[in-house]
Formats: structure tokens, sequence, C-alpha cells
């Protein structure tokens, strides 16, 4: 180590203190920053570079450092999104809350070319707006944000782990598979945005139709059952009526529990279950006002309209009790349970 | 109502006895937010419950969003027959993990 390399490492020993102010008040904005743009993350994770890690690093390019400020990760942080074009959207929060070096900062998604190895993130070096009460100590201190999608992330710590951070270290032997991973990460990452939007565009259609009561036809799923719950009038009124009988709240709970019993039921459109609450609302909710009131709950959950319906629809249509038992055994998993179950519907509601 | 909690490095599991009222939900609910802040998943062992109430209910509820926020995960185990049909009967069942 020179003289130089010494006094560097001295000076990260003086500034440890503050620099473990710094990464709590970044990390607030960056929890900030995320929260105000509404994209779900995986995580943000966050270090200060070892004092181990540092000598090593100053070991093999001090001589690029003058002093500790040149060194722009000591402070790191990493922001995985679930979505590779989310990556973007955080990017320009983080150009709103911090001062970005752009002679610094890199983006290495674009770098890339058809022969270059990995499947990287994008690297901005940042320091903290001035401002009032930022201390003085914080000023110009550069920290690097790293934002990436879960699988570029997957990939930084294999390629951690197995030690290769260049195409030079690994063997030609398997270069090759790497490239391949590459290649299938990214498109494995634009499958997934394909994906999640195409459930955006089907919940956008299916909802308008659940709003303009025109949804007859929809088959019923994940979307299509929780939409009609939240929004379908006669629904909502139904829900209205439980809750006003007792003075309850209700809240909305997904309804993706129901899906097997539903189809047990034979009811494969939205029309089918539209059509099974206008043919048991009345008992239904008779039964559900009866149960709850006698409970002493005051809070239920939007799915019990589905409960009573479903129960309401086994003795309208006469199923048998050991038919409606093995209707209870989809939800309870529970043979004897589902037999009682069964035979307390029978009993308290039968005739 | 008694709550134990054990930090498992991966996962905070509350261990929780007696019954969960008005008078007890208060302290529950604040153990469970503080626990579902702590870790991104949260155990709660209801082993030992024998009774939860409205206010309980409203309680697991709002740990139960918060750990939807953040992405996290709160489980509940061990829950007896009685507590369990309190869920059912309630529509919580569609809300909660129950292992």
């Amino acid at each position: 180590m020179t003289l130089a390399e010494n006094k560097i490492l001295a000076e990260f020993r003086v500034r440890k203190e503050t620099i473990v102010r710094i990464e709590t008040s970044v990390l607030e904005k960056i929890n900030e920053l995320v929260k105000n743009c509404g994209i779900m993350v995986y995580a943000i994770n966050h270090r200060i570079k070892e004092e181990g890690s540092l000598r090593k690093k100053l070991e093999r390019k001090g001589d690029k450092y003058a002093s500790l400020s040149d060194i722009t990760d000591i402070l790191g942080f990493r922001i995985v999104c679930f979505f590779a074009d989310d990556v973007d959207k955080i990017a320009q929060q983080v150009v709103d809350t911090f001062n970005v070096d752009w002679s610094n900062s890199i983006d290495k998604r674009k770098i890339l070319d058809s022969t270059s190895f990995g499947y990287l993130a994008l690297h901005y070096i940042c320091s903290i707006k001035d401002g009032e009460g930022i201390p003085a100590d914080f000023k110009n201190f550069r920290f690097e944000i790293q934002m990436c999608s879960l699988l570029q992330h997957a990939w930084a710590v294999m390629e951690h782990d197995l030690g290769y951070k260049t195409k030079f270290g690994v063997p030609n032997a398997v270069l090759r598979d790497f490239s391949r991973l590459a290649g299938l990460l990214e498109i494995a990452d634009e499958h997934f945005s394909r994906i999640r939007d195409t459930v955006a565009s089907y919940t956008e259609q299916v909802h308008q139709k659940i709003v303009e009561d025109n949804a007859g036809d929809v088959r019923i799923d994940s979307v299509s059952l929780n939409e009609y719950m939240r929004y379908n009038k006669s629904m909502r009124a139904f829900l209205q009526s439980i809750a006003d009988y007792g003075n309850l709240d209700f809240f909305d709970a997904s309804a993706d529990v129901f899906l097997e019993q539903l189809s047990w039921l034979k009811k494969k459109t939205i029309g089918d279950l539209q059509q099974m609450l206008s043919d048991n609302i009345d008992l239904a909710r008779r039964m559900a006002q009866k149960e709850l009131s006698e409970s002493g709950f005051d809070i239920f959950a939007s799915t019990i309209s589905l409960r009573y319906l479903c129960q309401a629809e086994l003795l309208r249509q006469e199923y048998s009790e050991k038919q409606a038992a093995e209707f209870f055994y989809l939800s309870s998993k529970n043979k004897e349970k589902a037999a009682r179950y069964a035979q307390t519907l029978f009993e308290k509601w039968g005739k | 109502m008694q709550i134990t909690r054990h930090d498992n490095g991966n996962s905070l599991t509350l261990v929780v006895e007696g019954v969960i009222d008005s008078t007890t939900a208060p302290v529950f609910e604040a153990e469970l937010v503080e626990a579902c802040q702590k870790s991104k998943n949260v155990i709660v062992d209801f082993e030992k419950v024998d009774f939860i109430s409205s206010a309980g209910l409203r309680a697991l509820l709002i740990s139960q969003k918060k750990m939807m926020t953040t992405s996290g995960k709160m489980t509940l185990v061990h829950v007896k027959d009685d507590v369990r049909e309190v869920f059912e009967l309630t529509g919580f069942i569609s809300v909660l993990n129950i292992a």
C-alpha cells in the first residue's frame, strides 16, 4: 500500500460514522421516492463498503484515487424492481431526488453489445441535493444507486458468487453458457412485462363490461370474479344490505378461494353468477344476517356474500347432504368437518 | 394475553397465549405492527388462542394489509378449530394465510 492509499483508508475510518448517517438519510429518500412512483419493488439493498474490501480495491487500482471522495461506491444502494421497464421509471425519480454525476454514471444495459458479457443494471453516481437541514458533511458525498430488474439482480448475485466480473476470467467452456443465460434472462424480463401488460389490459376490459352490466358472457376467473365482487351494483347492494342490518363494517377481500367452489356448482360465466345472486339473494341475506348477528362480530370480508350464495344455491338446487359435504370439503379439506357443515346447513335452513 | 417473540433470522414468530378481545387487542395489534415492520416473514402461533373478538380481527387485518404493501408475508399457524370457524364465518379466511 502506498502512502496515498493508506491516507484514503485513514480518511474512511474518520468518516465512517458520517457515512452511516448518510446511508440512513439516503435510504429514507429512496423509500419515499419508490412510494411516490407507486411501483412495487422486490428489495432495496444497501451497504457500506467494508474496510477489507476497500483495501483490496486500493491494492488493485489505488493509483486511480487521490482521496476518498474519488471512490464512488463506498456507499451503495440497489433498487431491485420486479419488471425491467420499471427501472427507467424509478431512475427518473432518482434524477428528481438526487444530484446525478452524469460523467460517472453508466447505463450498463445500453453499452452491452451482442458479444458483451452479462445482463447488467443502471448505475447512477449521486449526491444529496442542497437544501435546508442538510448537514454540511453530507454535501458532495457521492454514493452509487444501482437500479435493476429482479432477473438482472439474479445475474449480479450469481456473477458475484461465481467470481467472474468480465469475460476475460471465464473459461471458454462456460462462456457460451453465460451468454445464452444472459439472453434467456433478457427474454424472460420482456415476457414478464408483457404478461403484466396483458393482465392489466384484460382487467380493464372486464372492468368496463362489469361497470356497464354487460359481462354476462365473461368467463369466471380470478380477474373477472374479483372485478365483479368490487364493482357489480347488485353484489355491492347485497353486501351493503348485510352490513346495514347489523351496523357492521365490511372490506374487500380476494374471492379467489371461491373459484373452485363456483366451478363445482357449474358456474362458468359472470352471467351464471349474476343469475345465482338473483335466484338466492333472499335466503342468502337471511342466512348472513342471522349468523353474523348471532356471532357478535362487527366486521366481515366481502367474500361472505359468496359463502352464503353458494350455500343457498346448494339448497335451492336440491343437492343432497352428501353432495353438500363434498362441496364443503373443497374449502375445509377435512371430511369430518365438511360433513358437519353440511348437516348444520340442512338442519338450520333445509326446510 | 401474553405474547412471546422469537427472532429466527429469516422470520419472526409471535407466540400468542390467551384471549384476544377488546381489552387485549391493542397490545396484540401493537406487537403485530412492530413485528411486520421488523420482518418480511412474520409467523403468528395461535396454538394457545382460544378466542378472538372483532377487535382482534381488525388488528389482524391491519397487519395483513401492511404486509401486503411491503411484499411481506404473515402466516397464522396452529389455529384451533373454533378460531378457524370465526375466520370462516367472517370471511377472514380469504385474507389471512393460515398454515
